[in-house]
């Protein structure tokens, strides 16, 4: 079987241009509407942080387990969490449960979420500095393991302990 | 999309604290596009009887590309315009950020406030609930202070807000507008008009959506934005190193100005490089609103501050300029401009001035006041940005510019003062760059290089200066030849690069040409026009701007650089020579625009052939 891939976020990265906000709201809508984004980039100007917020994807969705009305499901080939708008009563239980805010309610009172673009995410396509990648879980893991490690690595180069290539 | 469709026009009176909208209009659209070209047409319409620009009567005009908040590359930019304090005529500046999609999305084109609150007051709009607030408790306040004042007031930390400081409240005549912290419309004294208002700040929240023509085609384009992104060896300059890296461009060049433009070179430059600012101050890189660029930096002085930005002009303006060649000073004089909101450009180039005319022996005591201005001073640099703020000590002089200073000084001071139509002149010195020498000297709103903006003058080959112009003069930096023909071009496509709302660096040589430009409207706002309806637009816009100028009195002699660089050649360094008489350039110019090489005013033909 593929191997699941995952959305991941590098916030370093991340220069908070919106444009994953953007070709998120024009590829569902047509529009350019920060408002329909299913992902949404958080700032803080003053201390230099930019974070893009979107669903992602838990292994146990609390959205999914409070949702009343059965509306939220798994999509079977890119393992997302959906949501049936036919079956949406729009009670708006899962943006309360939602841990990281991955759930949109548009003007509209309509709940959205990312649907990872059918598994070819318009977001991390089109984010300019890698900050959003769609990959393998385990490569994913190995690459956020890596960057944990960077840090070590410069301290013991710069120590002269060697031995690292 | 329809041209009534890109929003709305919002006219504010501040002293009858009254309001109005009305949908755009066709012609509007179709005529000047929107942003820069659509705020001087309505600068022209409202202008003609009002006197002092810092009067209730001057109109403070915000305005929206027409691509501002699209699918479009680094389409974020939004441009204020009023009659300038500072040059006394046609003023503007032009900011990116994240404020004028805001605007969009909340329905507005344009805002025109008029008249003078009779408290200072902001301006805060909401999708269309529009209000006139109180402000102040927010006088005084600089525009950090402002701008999370005004998000704490509102509940809402995702507003956007355009603001001024202490130094546009006190009326100096280079102050700035704020957006997003550290972005200003920096030139002409935009922030002294909207302090002469008692405005205090524009707060924006929208919710509407931008509907883009043809989303597949829009995809498209960001597609080759992307590819160039990877391809283009300037964008991966700018994405890399920010303009922090023109510092070795310019300097390699012999065009860097040091002390007040004694000199055009530095011998040793990796104090000031890009590659030492990104080593040890930047953080990571930032980028405006839909841009893949991400030009911009956010760096930390440790132990002082640290916020996003620094731009290449004020790493010289308010380093070489003034004698200062250690990023620390640079850095803080940088934060300081950005909180007080003066603008980074005039500043360090009046406080360059002091430092020359000091030497010279030409202030007089009573305005000096105990200050000791000397090039090489960081420490008093810093210290007369707070003066020229709150307009104490010799800063009471400074807050008025170099030539408004040397006007009040008198006495040959006018000399040092290095600006074309009281407007400092930019981080390029134009003996070195001929082209840009001209564009400074016919710039709508005094010396400013993003006007014309001729980068192709140093970094196009002959053969596609021959492709696009028909002769190869036009990249030789050295000459005179074509660069009358070269600047008009250049500025004619830069007016709609500012009209559209696209940033400079999008539009600087990848998107440059009008069929680039017409490939990009018509996927993302469904309005069709063509690449020679586009010259036109420019050169209209263009045409009206310099009618703001005739009306108020400026000729072929205001047209005109400083006389230091026609009489001093540049005294060493790669450019060791090199002077600047533009007079030849000039009359190419207006015989290339269909203006009276006399007076320098349009004809009466060109301005019926243009609809003026």
């Amino acid at each position: 079987m593929d191997q699941p891939s995952v959305l991941l976020i590098d916030i370093e990265k991340c220069t908070g241009c919106r444009i994953c906000e953007n070709v998120c709201s024009l590829s569902h809508t047509g529009c350019i509407d920060p408002g329909e984004s299913r992902i949404t980039v958080v700032k803080d100007e003053e201390a230099g942080i930019d974070i893009p917020v979107v669903c992602m994807q838990c292994e146990r969705p609390l959205c999914m387990e409070v949702c009343p009305s059965g509306a939220l499901g798994r999509d079977p080939d890119t393992g997302g969490v959906t949501i049936d708008p036919y079956r949406c009563i729009g009670c708006r239980m899962c943006v309360m449960a939602c841990p990281v805010g991955g759930i949109t309610v548009t003007k509209e009172k309509q709940v959205k979420k990312c649907d990872l673009c059918g598994g070819d995410p318009y977001c991390a396509k089109f984010c300019p500095t890698g900050a959003i990648v769609y990959q393998k879980a385990a490569k994913g893991s190995a690459g956020q393991k890596r960057k944990g490690a960077i840090k070590m690595i410069h301290l013991m180069h710069a120590q002269g302990s060697g031995g690292l290539p | 999309m329809t041209p009534e469709a890109a929003g709305s026009v919002l006219f504010v009176d501040l002293s009858e604290e009254s309001w109005s909208r009305r949908p755009l209009r066709a012609d509007e659209v179709k005529g000047y596009v929107g942003g820069r070209g659509l705020n001087a047409k309505f600068l022209y319409d409202l202008s003609e009887s009002v006197q002092d620009p810092l009067s209730p009567e001057n109109p403070l005009i915000f305005g929206v590309g027409l691509l501002t908040g699209s699918a479009a590359p680094s389409a974020c930019r939004y441009t204020v315009t009023a009659l300038s304090p500072l040059t006394g005529g046609f003023g503007d500046g032009n900011s990116g950020g994240f404020f004028g999609p805001e605007m969009r999305f909340a329905g507005y084109a344009h805002i025109i406030v008029s008249g003078r609150a009779r408290r200072p007051v902001y301006l805060h709009i909401e999708d269309d609930a529009v209000a006139i607030r109180d402000a102040s408790g927010l006088w005084g306040k600089d525009t950090w202070e402002t701008d999370g004042a005004i998000k704490r007031a509102l509940g809402d930390p995702e507003v956007q807000i355009s603001c001024i400081g202490p130094a546009g409240e006190n009326g100096v005549k280079f102050s700035c507008i704020i957006n997003n912290l550290t972005r200003a419309i920096g030139r002409c004294g935009m922030g002294a008009v909207m302090g002469s208002k008692n405005l205090k700040a524009v707060a924006v929240r929208g919710s509407g959506s931008v509907r883009i023509a043809h989303p597949d085609k829009a995809f498209e384009i960001l597609k080759e934005m992307r590819g160039m992104m990877a391809e283009d060896i300037s964008f991966k300059m700018f994405g890399t190193y920010g303009t922090p890296a023109l510092v070795d461009v310019y300097n390699s060049r012999g065009a860097i100005p040091v002390k007040n433009f004694q000199k055009a070179w530095i011998e040793d430059a990796r104090p000031l490089s890009g590659d030492l600012f990104i080593e040890k101050y930047s953080k990571k890189t930032k980028g405006c609103f839909n841009c893949m660029i991400h030009c911009s930096h956010f760096y930390e002085l440790e132990g002082s501050h640290k916020e996003e930005g620094l731009e290449y002009e004020s790493i010289v303006s308010l380093g070489p300029r003034i004698g200062v060649e250690d990023y620390p000073t640079i850095l803080k004089g940088n934060a300081l401009c950005n909180r007080y909101g003066l603008d980074t450009i005039s500043a360090g180039d009046a406080i360059g001035f002091a430092m020359e005319v000091h030497e010279k022996g030409l202030i007089p005591e009573k305005y000096l006041e105990g200050e000791n201005p000397s090039f090489g001073d960081g420490a008093g640099a810093l210290g007369l940005l707070e003066k020229i703020t709150y307009k104490k000590g010799l800063g009471r002089l400074l807050a008025e510019g170099a030539h408004g200073a040397a006007g009040i000084l008198g006495g040959g001071a006018g000399y040092y003062a290095m600006h074309v139509k009281g407007q400092a002149i930019i981080s390029a010195d134009p003996r070195a760059l001929r082209g840009w020498g001209l564009g400074f000297a016919v710039s709508s709103r005094g010396a400013d290089h993003l006007r014309a903006y001729p980068v192709v003058e140093y970094c196009f080959t002959p053969e596609k200066a021959e492709e696009i112009w028909g002769f190869r003069e036009a990249v030789d930096r050295s000459a005179y030849q074509g660069k009358g023909k070269l600047v008009k071009w250049c500025e004619d496509v830069r007016a709609l690069a500012d009209s559209l709302g696209l940033c400079k660096f999008v539009t600087r040589t990848a998107y440059l040409l009008p069929e680039q430009l017409s490939r990009l409207i018509e996927p993302v706002t469904g309005i069709a026009f063509d690449a020679k309806e586009l010259m036109r637009v420019g050169e209209r816009i263009n045409n009206t701007e310099k009618m703001v100028n005739v009306r108020r009195g400026f000729g072929r002699a205001h047209d005109a650089l400083p006389e230091r660089f026609t009489r001093e050649p540049i005294p060493e360094g790669p450019s060791a020579g090199m002077n600047i008489d533009i007079s030849q350039m000039l009359d190419e110019y207006y015989r290339e625009r269909g203006w009276d090489v006399n007076t320098g005013r349009p004809s009466p033909e060109k301005l019926a052939e243009l609809g003026i």
